[in-house]
């Protein structure tokens, strides 16, 4: 197991130093002038040459890039170009922001789509039928549109939730639950269809393994059967797709949190790529590698104690 | 009964986080004592010097910094942090008295040698702020209450400038500390709460309790909320979170109007049209000729632009300088009046009857329709038009850099002569083919060399000149918009981008 996880690690290192070169490079060749952007509109050209040397964009991208290196395996990611604050600090404001919702969107995910996987398949009949319609149209609707109504009816309408920004939840957890509630519905709404299909699928395989009927002829209570044998030998796949959600769901908050006026790690990566930020746009790739590497080691690690088959493949 | 012992606890946290969000999305309920914000963009730095000449940041701004000078309500400059301004006989030398007793909020006292140290360190800066001291060669303090400002040559805009960006006083000790750009030290209505604040999403200024113009902000605390969504925002201010945004787009105001949100329009000194740069004719021949600039003058139907395309949110001008400023002429307006008939005959007549081509960056991403409006408009004299796709940040260095003969633009500027040194004179920012002609130097040489009356009428006569060579091709004068709720009343000042916070006040 020990050499399984430590090859694992590897991987996801020699990940994160790929990608986040790649990413350098392709941000640095876009053509874009960032320092005309920030010193404005109305600045002179001897301003934004002054601007771009103080950037260090004079330097070659080779130099840049080295230099960027360098500091970031030491865990110093550079200051962001347009509000001149250290990239760590600004991912390390967002991240807090998009794992309440991301996590917060999984656990719904994965508490109503089991409810909902297992009832369609133990039930079947009219009550699968509709649970699967509602599946489709769930999966179907963009989460944006969900947030935009939610948003809507429950905070512009009926005031119930605030309609934009974050509340910590150190200082005050009742509205930290208050500012992620609607965004993490609006979020889960697509993954909890997915991951209940799946549920239900692979419920209904096990269901039908001979091993159940057998569990059945003994006389074992059908919640003992469901719950600690058949879900158990369910739950991998469901925990594979849950993890896939995971992952999907941090691309999903990108919009949600434009929606909601969050200042997650979305909504960041979206105005530092609009701008050109580039060390903010390299800082927030780096953390968004890492956290679906962890995320993915996690994940096999649980596998792993599900199904001991896994840590030998 | 299990289903029901399951159903009241889920209602009551419902419940619960409901009641708990109304509260921390109060903002309706903190009506006079704070006054809660939108904005699109954080602010970039804090530093004098690098700031925008004016825009969605100035909120920021102006809350932990006063200006040398002030603005009045028709956009004057007023008596700020300097109660007393006059210029020498040669318009050289800008004597400033100021007002003493003023502290930063570091407990620095404000004089003479504050104002050299923020002016000097300005200069050097990299943004819109420092080039409109780029006529100032050194500053003197004359004693702790006096500071005399000695320019190279004459700069008629250097008031205007100094009751903007170009103005704000940061603590001479903030220089020092190497953290300028993120931790203001003014002697503003307000300070910033870095505790509460988080840099990129949200600001809080809490009162500066010495402050010497209270009766100007009479909120305790302001709050400014970064939303580049402008739905987020609006939804924000309809359920009570928020008080004030900007309303950037017709449809936005539409959308407001609707909710039964107060807009308030003004003209935010913002000229936009089509900016023919051309005028030498070096990139597209046809434009070197008066006839043909005349002609796309005339293509344009300047009030259906203004009703259709911008939604009422402009006043239709055919020159380039607004209405409350001194170059303003009213006899010109409609010296181009759409006219098809007239404009294909001076097509005709400079040997352009079956029209040329033009390739102009394609802004229709951006603004789909204004340039769907100016294709148009240039096709019916048989213009045709091909567009190249560009980047949001490559605009301004290919316009700088003489990429395009013409394009759709707007310039915001705080004076005429502002305008005239980014659009004009011939090594301005925006005449990328360096135009020159030798009436307009004469006239630039008068405006800058004089003052009053004097210069008021060189003013007019270079924008009545301007005006009869089609230098521009300008369809109107913008007028921003703010959306707001109706516990606040809002006081813009014209000219200015958005309304200064010092406009804001509890409704009742």
């Amino acid at each position: 197991m020990s050499l399984f996880l430590l090859r694992r690690l590897g991987a996801g290192l020699v990940l994160v130093f790929v990608i986040a070169t790649a990413t350098f490079f392709l941000t640095s060749v876009t053509g874009s002038d960032p320092a005309r952007r920030i010193a404005g509109t109305q600045a002179s050209a001897a301003q934004v040459i002054a601007k771009r040397h103080e950037l260090g964009l004079d330097r070659p991208v080779l130099t840049r890039y080295t230099d960027w290196l360098s500091h970031a395996v030491r865990g110093d990611l550079g200051t962001s170009w347009f509000s001149n604050q250290p990239v760590t600090g600004l991912v390390g404001q967002a991240l807090p922001v998009s794992l309440s919702l991301v996590l917060a969107a999984t656990v719904l995910t994965a508490a109503v789509s089991i409810v909902l996987g297992v009832v369609a398949a133990v039930r079947g009949g009219w009550v699968d039928h509709v649970l699967q319609s509602i599946s489709i149209v769930a999966f179907a609707v963009p989460n944006f549109l969900v947030g935009m109504v939610l948003a809507l009816l429950l905070a512009v309408e009926l005031g119930l939730f605030p309609a934009v920004g974050y509340v910590p939840l150190a200082g005050d957890p009742a509205g930290w639950l208050a500012s992620i509630t609607l965004p993490s519905i609006a979020l889960a709404v697509g993954a909890i269809a997915t991951v209940a299909s799946q549920t239900r699928g692979s419920m209904i395989d096990v269901l039908r393994q001979d091993y159940v009927r057998t569990l059945r002829s003994r006389g074992l209570p059908v919640r003992s059967v469901l719950l600690k044998h058949a879900l158990r030998n369910a739950a991998p796949t469901s925990l594979t797709v849950l993890s896939l959600q995971f992952i999907a769901l941090i691309g999903g908050a990108v919009v949600i949190e434009k929606v909601f006026g969050l200042t997650g790690i979305g909504a960041r990566a979206t105005s530092a790529a609009s701008q050109g930020d580039v060390p903010l746009v390299l800082g927030i790739v780096v953390v968004t590698v890492v956290l679906v590497v962890v995320v993915n080691l996690l994940v096999d690690v649980v596998l792993g104690w599900l199904n001991p088959k896994v840590r030998i493949a | 009964m299990r289903r029901l012992l399951v159903a009241v606890p889920a209602a009551a946290l419902v419940l619960t986080v409901s009641a708990c969000g109304g509260a921390a999305g109060g903002g309706g309920a903190n009506a006079g004592s704070t006054l809660s914000l939108a904005t699109v963009t954080p602010p970039k730095s804090f530093e004098p010097g690098a700031m925008a000449m004016g825009g969605p940041e100035d909120h920021y701004y102006q809350a932990v910094y006063d200006t040398l000078l002030k603005l009045d309500a028709y956009g004057r400059p007023a008596a700020g942090l300097a109660t007393n301004w006059n210029y020498d006989a040669a318009n050289t030398t800008l004597s400033l008295t100021l007002r003493s007793g003023v502290t930063f909020t570091d407990g620095t006292k404000f004089d003479a040698e504050a104002v050299r140290t923020n002016l000097e360190h300005a200069k050097k800066g990299t943004g819109e702020a420092a080039n409109a001291l780029k006529f100032v060669d050194h500053v003197k303090a004359v004693d702790p209450t006096h500071v005399d400002i000695v320019l190279t040559s004459p700069d008629p805009s250097l008031t205007a400038g100094l009751a903007r960006s170009a103005g704000y006083m940061d603590s001479p000790k903030a220089f020092t500390r190497g953290d300028v750009a993120t931790r203001p030290v003014g002697t503003g209505p307000y300070r910033l709460d870095a505790k509460r604040s988080t840099a990129g999403d949200t600001y809080v200024f809490t009162r500066n309790a010495g402050y010497w113009d209270k009766i100007h902000y009479p909120y305790k605390e302001v709050s400014i909320k970064v939303l580049d969504d402008t739905t987020a925002a609006l939804n924000a201010l309809r359920s009570g979170q928020l008080q004030g945004m900007p309303g950037p787009s017709k449809d936005i105001v539409e959308g407001a109007r609707k909710a039964g949100l107060t807009v308030t329009t003004f003209e935010n000194g913002t000229m936009e049209g089509v900016f023919l740069w051309d005028r030498k004719g070096n990139n597209t021949k046809a434009l070197g000729d008066v006839r043909v600039r005349r002609a796309i003058n005339y293509a344009f139907d300047r009030e259906a632009i203004v009703k259709n395309v911008k939604g009422g949110l402009g006043t239709a001008t055919d020159q380039v300088f607004g209405s409350s400023t001194p170059a303003y002429d009213k006899s010109l307006e409609g010296a181009y009046g759409h006219d098809l008939g007239k404009a294909e005959k001076l097509m005709a007549e400079a040997g352009y009857a079956q029209g040329f081509s033009m390739t102009l960056p394609d802004f229709s991403p951006v603004y789909p329709n204004e340039q769907a409006a100016m294709t148009e408009a240039l096709k019916s004299i048989g213009i045709k038009v091909t567009y190249q796709p560009i980047t949001g940040d490559q605009v301004v260095g290919s316009i700088i850099g003489g990429k395009w003969p013409a394009n759709f633009f707007s310039l915001t500027s705080s004076s005429p002569w502002a305008f005239i040194q980014l659009a004009v004179a011939p090594g301005a920012t925006f005449n990328p083919f360096h135009v020159s002609d030798p009436k307009i130097a004469a006239l630039l040489k008068t405006v800058q060399q004089s003052s009053g009356a004097a210069q008021d009428k060189a003013l007019k006569q270079l924008n009545a000149y301007l005006v009869d060579q089609a230098w521009f091709a300008p369809w109107d004068v913008q007028k921003g918009a703010y959306v707001s709720a109706k516990t606040v009343k809002v006081t813009p000042i014209p000219g200015i981008a958005v309304p200064p916070l010092s406009g804001f006040s509890p409704a009742s």
